[in-house]
């Protein structure tokens, strides 16, 4: 029996792959580790993001706000209201982050792109301002310190490697929900608002409340990540979610594809790679090494990597035949 | 021609006047549109055509008079809102999603069929939402298939021809089941082959229990397909009548080509 694979099957399935061996090959490696759950962190926010900014067309500056809102509220409950179970702090973390993004959302609903990028790295700033001073709660610049590892029912989630599985399953998780949002009527829906909202409103789709809702279901993806780095890092402070984040996420999305799955967690891949591999370089030259990255990608592929995914099927056609 | 029986009016308006500023774009201006009929409008430039399809639309608000559509008052009610009560409608320069495939564009426009498809549905990815999604493919593909835009659905819209656009512009206006379709210079543009394609889906639209408004210059075109014309000029209603009958009207010869033409 022969099995027809898709182009786009065959890539999900080499990197579904990759990513359940590659910490086996690195047990005892805490760095590589450590950096694959990084992965899995920045791919989750970039699927949010890219759903916000490249799906829907809302030029989002303040991802980092939607990201720590999701760790301070994990942070809090992990180490403040011990004995609430783990699925739940999960949940709140995600809804809270979701319920500050429709609250951001709603505040700049009538405005698009420029002013819309800066309400929200406004709101981000506004954030992490806030729990740089709410010392009694956020503990200030200090951050919150001692955050348990998880424990989902009766497994504790003890060890760098259960918790990179678990990362993996959000990770699976968030894919496999993007991937039906985007085909979905309110996928058609957000698109339709990214290019044209007059068409989108005349064919019956409720603009407002749809702006409303990407924020809402990209940020409660950035609650995810946020519950899982407090619990990974095990330590959060205000310093985690600059505006150097948000663009930080921004980038990653252009590089790897605005408005393309696939796109975010390439370009996740890809800026953590070059952070990394430019970590022992000048502070400066890793600033130079990052923009000219982007302006190639730029200029010979301006829908970013994913985005020229016509080129790579042929070279796959080519192969499979 | 179409056959003049008289039908229940499924859109009325009435005295509908839209003012920017000191500038009457539309002034009292009254008509209905029976059931299943095509009407058409007609001006010359900036004489209030497309004003008045925005107002009936809802993307402007009237500044005064009412607009009924199956006897509800749409006058203040939202754009979605109306789409979603059966109002389609196509644009005078072509609005589709340029990096979108023409598969894409068309089912956007089928938004308002999917009311019972639920957020909680799609995640949960139930069995309903799958078969609506399967039944609205379908349909998409119906509707590709009767403009012959088929074989072309995996196309990005921007690498098609300027008729083939013009096509999914009234595909993606259809597909909805509106019962009242607002069509803003359909054939403008096109060759005449593709001119008189349109033209008969036009007119088999009308047959599927479909009401047509149509805004056309060509009056050889709309003599062809109207059953009744509605004559705008300087946003007044200077006259509406059966084809013929416009034809021959002083005030609309004075309109389109100035007085001394009489």
């Amino acid at each position: 029996m022969k099995i027809k694979l898709s182009f786009k099957t065959f890539n999900y399935i080499i990197i579904g792959l990759v990513l359940i061996i590659a910490p086996l090959l690195f047990i005892n490696n805490y760095y590589i580790i450590y950096l694959l759950s990084m992965f899995l962190i920045y791919s989750i926010l970039c699927l949010g993001l890219n759903l916000i900014t490249g799906v829907a067309g809302q030029f989002c500056l303040g991802h980092a706000g939607f990201y720590g809102m999701g760790a301070y509220i994990a942070a809090l409950i992990a180490t403040r209201a011990v004995g609430i179970p783990y699925l739940l702090e999960l949940l709140l973390s995600a809804i809270g982050a979701g319920l500050f993004a429709v609250v951001v959302a709603y505040s700049c609903i009538r405005v698009s792109g420029d002013y819309l990028a800066i309400i929200t790295l406004a709101s981000a700033e506004m954030f992490r301002l806030t729990c740089t001073n709410w010392e009694s709660l956020t503990n200030g610049p200090m951050g919150i310190i001692g955050i348990p590892y998880p424990r989902i029912l009766s497994v504790a989630i003890n060890n760098n490697v259960k918790i990179y599985y678990l990362g993996l399953v959000y990770f699976f998780i968030s894919l496999y929900l993007c991937n039906l949002i985007l085909h979905s009527k309110y996928g058609r829906a957000f698109k339709a608002i990214r290019e044209d909202e007059i068409v989108a409103l005349s064919m019956g789709v409720p603009v407002f409340k749809y702006k409303v809702l990407v924020f809402f279901i990209g940020a409660f993806f950035a609650g995810i990540a946020g519950n899982y780095v407090a619990h990974l890092i095990m330590f959060i402070s205000p310093d985690n979610f600059t505006t150097n984040t948000s663009i930080y996420l921004i980038n990653s999305i252009i590089l790897g594809g605005i408005g393309t799955i696939s796109g975010s967690f390439i370009g996740a891949g890809l800026m953590l790679f070059l952070t990394e591999f430019l970590r022992f370089a000048p502070a400066a030259w890793r600033m130079v090494v990052m923009a000219i990255a982007i302006i190639v990608v730029m200029i010979k592929m301006p829908q970013g990597i994913a985005g020229s995914e016509l080129d790579y099927k042929k070279w796959f056609n080519k192969i499979i035949k | 021609m179409q056959d003049n029986k008289k039908t229940t009016p499924i859109l009325k308006v009435k005295n509908v006047s839209k003012y920017f500023g000191g500038i009457h774009a539309l002034d009292n201006i009254s008509f209905e549109l029976s059931t299943n009929k095509i009407t058409a409008l007609i001006g010359p430039n900036g004489s209030g055509k497309t004003t008045l399809f925005n107002v009936i639309t809802g993307l402007y608000k009237a500044t005064k008079g009412s607009i009924h559509f199956k006897k509800r008052d749409i006058t203040k009610e939202r754009i979605d809102k109306i789409a979603k009560m059966g109002i389609g409608r196509t644009f005078q320069n072509i609005k589709l999603f340029a990096n979108s495939t023409v598969l894409e564009n068309v089912m956007v426009g089928a938004y308002q069929l999917l009311d019972n498809e639920t957020f909680i549905d799609v995640v949960f990815n139930t069995a309903e939402y799958r078969q609506l999604e399967k039944e609205i493919l379908h349909k998409t593909e119906e509707i590709l298939r009767f403009l012959d835009l088929y074989k072309k659905k995996e196309t990005l819209v921007k690498s098609l021809s300027y008729g083939d656009r013009k096509r999914v512009e009234f595909a993606r206006a259809i597909v909805g089941d509106s019962k009242l379709i607002l069509l803003d210079e359909p054939v403008a543009g096109m060759v005449e082959e593709e001119k008189l394609f349109l033209l008969d889906k036009i007119k088999e639209l009308s047959k599927k229990n479909v009401t047509i408004l149509l805004i056309e210059h060509q009056i050889r075109f709309v003599s062809e397909l109207a059953s009744s014309i509605i004559v705008l000029d300087e946003g007044k209603k200077i006259a509406e009548g059966k084809p013929v009958e416009i034809q021959e009207n002083p005030l609309v010869i004075e309109a389109y080509l100035g007085k001394g033409a009489r």
